[in-house]
C-alpha cells in the first residue's frame, strides 16, 4: 500500500558508510523501509497465509506490515498506529488479523483486508504480551500488563471474558495450545493450562536463581518448545545476565533435563579482564527442527540445540543491540531486528541512528546435532 | 501509648494504627477501592518517576514522603502498598554513607522496615550494632515497645535507659514513653501478670515454625514472600535455624566492598536481618560450610564494578557442571551429563562447563537506572518512564505556548480598546451619521495583524458588539438587525465568527451592552 517514510535502508554499506560499517556484519538481507525508532517486536504470518508477511512494532508507535518474497525481496504493506510505543504484536491463526499491544495501555486488532485497526482490550498500564489463543471451544486474546493482570478477550466485547491476577508486572509471555506461561517482575514464573478456559496451573520458582546466592536475575523474554509428539513441554527463559535456563514442565528427572546455559557474553576466555554480560532480549524456537536462536544486547545472535546442548552458531557483532526475533512459519526464515533496546539508558540512545530488520536463510543452519 | 494504640486497633479491624494518628482522608481512600485505585497508582508512579529523575542533592526527602505517602494511602498496610520493597529499597541505597545514619528520616525508614519485618528485634539489634539511629529516640521507643510487645519488660526498660544513657534526641520524649512504659508495668503488675523469662527467650515467644523442614506462613503484611529479595544471609547465632537462602549481595552480586559493621557484642552481623520469609529454605548444612564474605549492604547506586570478586566457586561454574538448577540441591559431586559429551569440535563449542573458578564478570546494562526506585524496573519499564515524561514536557510546552499567545492576544485587545475609548470620546458627538455600511479605514480585519490606529474619520463607521445571537455583528456591518444605540460604536476588534476562525467577546463596559465573555 504505502510505503513509510523516507528511509530506504536498502544494502548494506550503501549510504557510502565507512569502511568499518558492521551495521550488517552477517551480510543478511536488509528489510526495506524500517522503523524510525527500536523494533520491539517482530511476527511471521502463520501457515494458514500464503506467502510470507512480516509484521514489526516499534517505539516509533507503529506497526509496519512487510511482504517478504521468495527472492528475498520485502515490500512494504501497511501501516498501523498506536499513541504510545508498541511492545508485542500476534496473528491470528488463519492470518486475517494481527493483534497489537502499545504502551497507550490498549490493544489492537488490525484486519490486513480493510486495513483497519479497532481497539479491543484496555489495561490500566501498558500492555506487554499480547497472543492469540485458539482453543477448540473458544478463541481469545490474551494481555499481560504492567498492571498485574492478565486478560483474555473475546475480540467482540469491550469487557474481558477473564482476568486473573499476576503477583507482579507482566514481563514476557508465550502461548502454545494447551499452554501458557508468564513471567513476571520479582522473578514470578507462572504455567496456565488453556483447556476449556484459562487457569492457573502452576506457579515455579525461577529457575534463574543461583544456586549458592540465591539471587535471581530478572525476566526478560521467554519461549515455549514442542516435544516430539508436538506438544508443549516445556519452555526456555531468557534473563537480563546473559544466561538462559530451559525448563521442562514434567519431566522425566528434573535435575538432569532442566539446566541453564550462558550466552551474549564476552571475553570468554580471557579471565584478567571482566567478561561482560549482555541482556537476552529475545527468544525463538524452529518451528520444525525444535533448535533455538537468542538475540542478544551484545549485537550478536545464537543459535543452540538444547536437546544435544550445544551451541550451534554465534554470529558476528552488530553495531547495535538486536533487539527482537522470529522465525517463519516453516523455518526457512529467521528475522531479526538491530536497534538500541535503552539497556544503557538515556545517554545512549541516537535517535539518528538507523534501525534495521534482517532477514537470514536458516534452513540449514539451525539443524540439530546429531546425537551421539 | 500502646494501651491506646490496641484499644484503636481493636476498634478499627482494618487500620494499622500509626503513631502520628491516621488520616482521615487516607482512611476514607482505603474504603474507596475502586474508584481511587487509579488515582493512587497515578500518584505512586509519580513518586517512582521523581525518585528515578531526581538529580539534587537530598534523595531521601523524597523516599521520606513517599514512606508517608504509603503510610497513609494503605492504612491496612495491604500487599498492595509494597512497603517492604520500597523500605528494603530504601535503606539499602543510603547504606553506604554514614552521614544518613543520624538522619531521623533514613532511622524512620529503618524503623517501619523494622516494624514490618518478621523479626524487628532483630533489625533493631542490627541497626544498634552498625550505628544507625544511635542518637535519635526514636530508635529506642520503637524497639522498647517491641519489647514490650511481647512481654519483655525488662529488655523494654533497659532499652529505654540506654537510650537516656546515650542521650538520644529528643530527650524528653524519650523520658516520656519510658515514663508511660513504666507506668504500664506498674499497672500490670499490678494486675498480677506474669513476666516473661529472660531476653534470650524472647524468640520463642513467637509461634511460627523454624527450621528447614517446616512451612513458613509469611505473617508479613505487606508483600507476599516466595521470591529472593531478602536481605538476610546467616545469622551466626541461629545458624541451624534460621538459614536464608539469600545473602546480602543485593542486586549487585559483583561488588565486594568491605562490610561496614560495627564490631560488637557477639558476632558481627554478616548481614541485617531477613524482613520477610523465604519458602525456600535451603540445605542449611552444605551453606554453612560456604564461606560467603562480608559484603556490603549494596550499595546500589554505583555503576562500575570493582576488580574483587567472590571468593568462592560462583553458581555459574557449579551450574554447568551440573545439570540441575530448578531443584534445591546442590551437588557438585555430579557431573554426568556434561561428562559424557563428545570433546567440542572446532566449529561448535559445548555449552560452557565452567570457565574456570573466579570468572569476573561485568554487567552491560545500568543496573542502577533499574533499581534507582522502590521497585525493579525492567528496561522497556525504564524507557516507557522516559516516553511518557518527555510526552508530559511537550504537552506542557504546547500548553506554555498556547497561554503565552492567549496573553498577547489579551494584550491587543486591551490596546484596541482603549484606542476605541479615546476615539469614542473624540467623536461622540458626530455620531449621528452612522453609516453601517462605512467601510471606512477603522475597520480592522486582523485582530493579529498588530496595531492599527484608527484613523480620525469623522464620519465613523458603525461599531458593533458582537453579539453571540447576531449574524451580523460585524464590523464590516452590512445590514444589521441589531438596533444599535447611537452612542456605541462597533467594535473593530470583533470579527464575525466565520472570519479566521477567531472569534473575541471581551467584556465591554459599555452601556447597554450584552454581557461578553472572551472567547479564545
Amino acid at each position: 500500500m504505502s510505503l513509510f517514510g523516507t528511509s530506504t535502508g536498502f544494502g548494506a554499506g550503501g549510504f557510502g558508510a565507512a569502511t568499518t560499517d558492521t551495521h550488517n556484519p552477517m551480510k543478511d538481507v536488509e528489510v526495506t523501509s524500517p522503523p524510525d525508532d527500536s523494533i520491539s517486536c517482530l511476527a511471521f504470518s502463520p501457515p494458514a497465509m500464503p506467502g510470507n508477511f512480516l509484521i514489526g512494532g516499534s517505539w516509533a508507535n507503529d506497526v509496519r506490515c512487510w511482504e517478504v518474497q521468495d527472492n528475498g525481496q520485502t515490500v512494504p504493506k501497511a501501516q498501523q498506529m498506536h499513541t504510545g510505543p508498541v511492545l508485542d504484536v500476534c496473528w491470528s491463526e488463519d492470518g486475517s488479523k494481527v493483534f497489537t499491544a502499545s504502551c497507550d495501555k490498549t490493544a489492537k486488532m488490525w484486519d490486513l483486508n480493510s486495513n483497519q485497526a479497532i481497539q479491543i482490550a484496555q489495561h490500566d498500564a501498558p500492555i506487554r504480551t499480547v497472543h492469540w489463543i485458539k482453543a477448540p471451544n473458544y478463541n481469545c486474546i490474551m494481555t499481560g500488563s504492567w498492571d498485574k493482570t492478565l486478560k483474555f478477550w473475546d475480540t467482540r466485547s469491550p469487557n474481558p471474558m477473564m482476568s486473573l491476577q499476576l503477583p507482579e508486572r507482566c514481563y514476557c509471555a508465550d502461548v502454545v495450545y494447551p499452554m501458557a506461561v508468564v513471567a513476571s517482575a520479582e522473578r514470578g514464573l507462572i504455567v496456565y493450562q488453556l483447556e476449556n478456559q484459562p487457569s492457573e496451573f502452576r506457579r515455579i520458582d525461577s529457575p534463574l536463581k543461583h544456586q549458592v546466592t540465591g539471587f535471581t536475575y530478572q525476566h526478560r523474554c521467554i519461549a515455549i518448545f514442542k516435544d516430539k509428539q508436538n506438544k508443549p513441554a516445556g519452555f526456555a527463559l531468557g534473563s537480563i545476565e546473559g544466561r538462559v535456563a530451559i525448563h521442562y514442565i514434567n519431566p522425566p528427572n528434573p535435575a538432569k533435563d532442566n539446566f541453564t546455559f550462558k550466552c551474549h557474553r564476552s571475553n570468554g576466555t580471557n579471565t584478567t579482564t571482566p567478561q561482560d554480560i549482555y541482556a537476552v532480549n529475545a527468544i525463538s524456537f524452529h518451528p520444525v527442527h525444535g533448535t533455538l536462536a537468542t538475540v542478544g544486547s551484545d549485537g550478536r545472535f545464537s543459535f543452540w540445540d538444547k536437546d544435544a546442548r550445544t551451541k550451534l552458531k554465534t554470529s558476528e557483532q552488530l553495531d547495535q543491540p538486536i533487539t527482537a526475533c522470529s522465525f517463519n512459519n516453516n523455518g526457512n526464515i529467521f528475522a531479526y531486528a538491530s536497534s538500541y533496546d535503552w539497556s544503557k539508558g538515556h545517554e545512549y540512545y541516537n535517535p539518528q541512528k538507523k534501525n534495521y530488520i534482517f532477514l537470514r536463510n536458516a534452513t540449514e543452519e539451525l539443524k540439530p546435532r546429531n546425537k551421539k | 501509648m500502646a494501651q491506646v494504640e490496641a484499644e484503636r486497633g481493636l476498634c478499627k479491624e482494618n487500620t494499622q494504627p500509626l503513631r502520628e494518628g491516621l488520616a482521615v482522608t487516607g482512611l476514607h481512600l482505603s474504603h474507596q477501592e475502586g474508584s481511587c485505585h487509579a488515582a493512587i497508582q497515578q500518584q505512586r508512579q509519580a513518586f517512582e518517576l521523581e525518585l528515578h529523575m531526581y538529580t539534587g542533592d537530598d534523595p531521601l526527602d523524597i523516599w521520606d514522603r513517599y514512606l508517608k505517602w504509603t503510610l497513609k494511602t494503605y492504612p491496612q498496610g495491604s500487599k498492595e502498598s509494597s512497603l517492604t520493597a520500597m523500605l528494603e529499597r530504601a535503606v539499602q541505597l543510603f547504606a553506604h554513607d554514614k552521614k544518613y545514619y543520624d538522619d531521623p528520616r533514613y532511622i524512620n525508614l529503618w524503623i517501619n522496615l523494622a516494624q514490618n519485618s518478621m523479626e524487628p528485634l532483630e533489625m533493631f539489634s542490627y541497626m544498634q550494632d552498625n550505628g544507625i539511629g544511635l542518637t535519635r529516640a526514636d530508635l529506642y521507643i520503637a524497639w522498647a515497645e517491641e519489647f514490650e510487645k511481647h512481654g519483655n519488660f525488662q529488655r523494654a526498660d533497659a532499652i529505654f535507659r540506654e537510650g537516656l544513657k546515650c542521650r538520644a534526641q529528643p530527650m524528653d520524649k524519650l523520658q516520656q514513653y519510658h515514663n508511660g512504659f513504666q507506668a504500664r508495668v506498674a499497672h500490670q503488675a499490678w494486675s498480677a501478670t506474669e513476666e516473661e523469662p529472660e531476653p534470650a527467650r524472647t524468640s520463642m515467644v513467637d509461634l511460627r515454625p523454624r527450621g528447614r523442614k517446616k512451612a513458613v506462613a509469611p505473617v508479613n503484611r505487606t508483600e507476599a514472600a516466595g521470591h529472593s529479595r531478602s536481605l538476610n544471609l546467616q545469622l551466626p547465632r541461629r545458624s541451624a535455624r534460621h538459614i536464608q537462602k539469600n545473602p546480602i549481595l543485593g542486586f549487585n552480586e559483583n561488588q565486594a566492598d568491605s562490610l561496614q559493621a560495627a564490631q560488637l557484642k557477639l558476632e558481627p552481623w554478616m548481614a541485617p536481618p531477613s524482613s520477610r520469609a523465604n519458602e525456600n529454605q535451603v540445605m542449611s548444612e552444605q551453606l554453612a560450610d560456604i564461606k560467603i564474605p562480608q559484603k556490603s549492604w549494596c550499595s546500589a547506586s554505583s555503576v562500575t564494578v570493582p576488580a574483587s570478586r567472590l571468593n568462592f566457586q560462583p553458581f555459574v561454574e557449579e551450574g554447568d557442571q551440573t545439570p540441575s538448577v530448578s531443584a534445591c540441591k546442590i551437588d557438585p559431586a555430579v557431573n554426568t551429563v556434561l561428562s559424557d559429551r563428545p570433546p567440542p569440535s572446532k566449529e561448535e563449542s559445548v555449552l560452557e562447563e565452567g570457565g574456570g573458578g573466579g570468572v569476573k564478570e561485568q554487567s552491560m546494562y545500568l543496573k542502577e537506572l533499574l533499581l534507582n526506585g522502590a521497585v525493579e524496573l525492567s528496561i522497556e519499564e525504564l524507557r516507557a518512564e522516559h516516553y511518557f515524561a518527555r510526552k508530559r514536557q511537550e504537552i506542557e510546552e504546547t500548553i506554555q505556548q498556547q497561554s503565552q499567545a492567549k496573553e498577547r492576544l489579551r494584550q491587543q485587545i486591551d490596546e484596541k480598546q482603549r484606542l476605541l475609548q479615546l476615539q469614542q470620546s473624540q467623536q461622540r458627538p458626530q455620531l449621528s451619521q452612522q453609516d453601517d455600511t462605512g467601510t471606512d479605514s477603522m475597520q480592522i480585519t486582523e485582530c493579529r495583524s498588530g496595531t492599527v490606529l484608527p484613523s480620525s474619520q469623522p464620519n465613523a463607521m458603525a461599531f458593533q458588539i458582537f453579539d453571540e445571537g447576531s449574524q451580523s455583528g460585524s464590523a464590516h456591518g452590512s445590514g444589521n438587525p441589531i438596533p444599535c444605540e447611537k452612542d456605541m460604536c462597533p467594535d473593530d476588534v470583533f470579527l464575525p465568527a466565520g472570519d479566521r476562525g477567531l472569534c473575541f467577546k471581551t467584556p465591554y463596559p459599555f452601556p447597554g451592552n450584552s454581557e461578553c465573555t472572551q472567547v479564545l
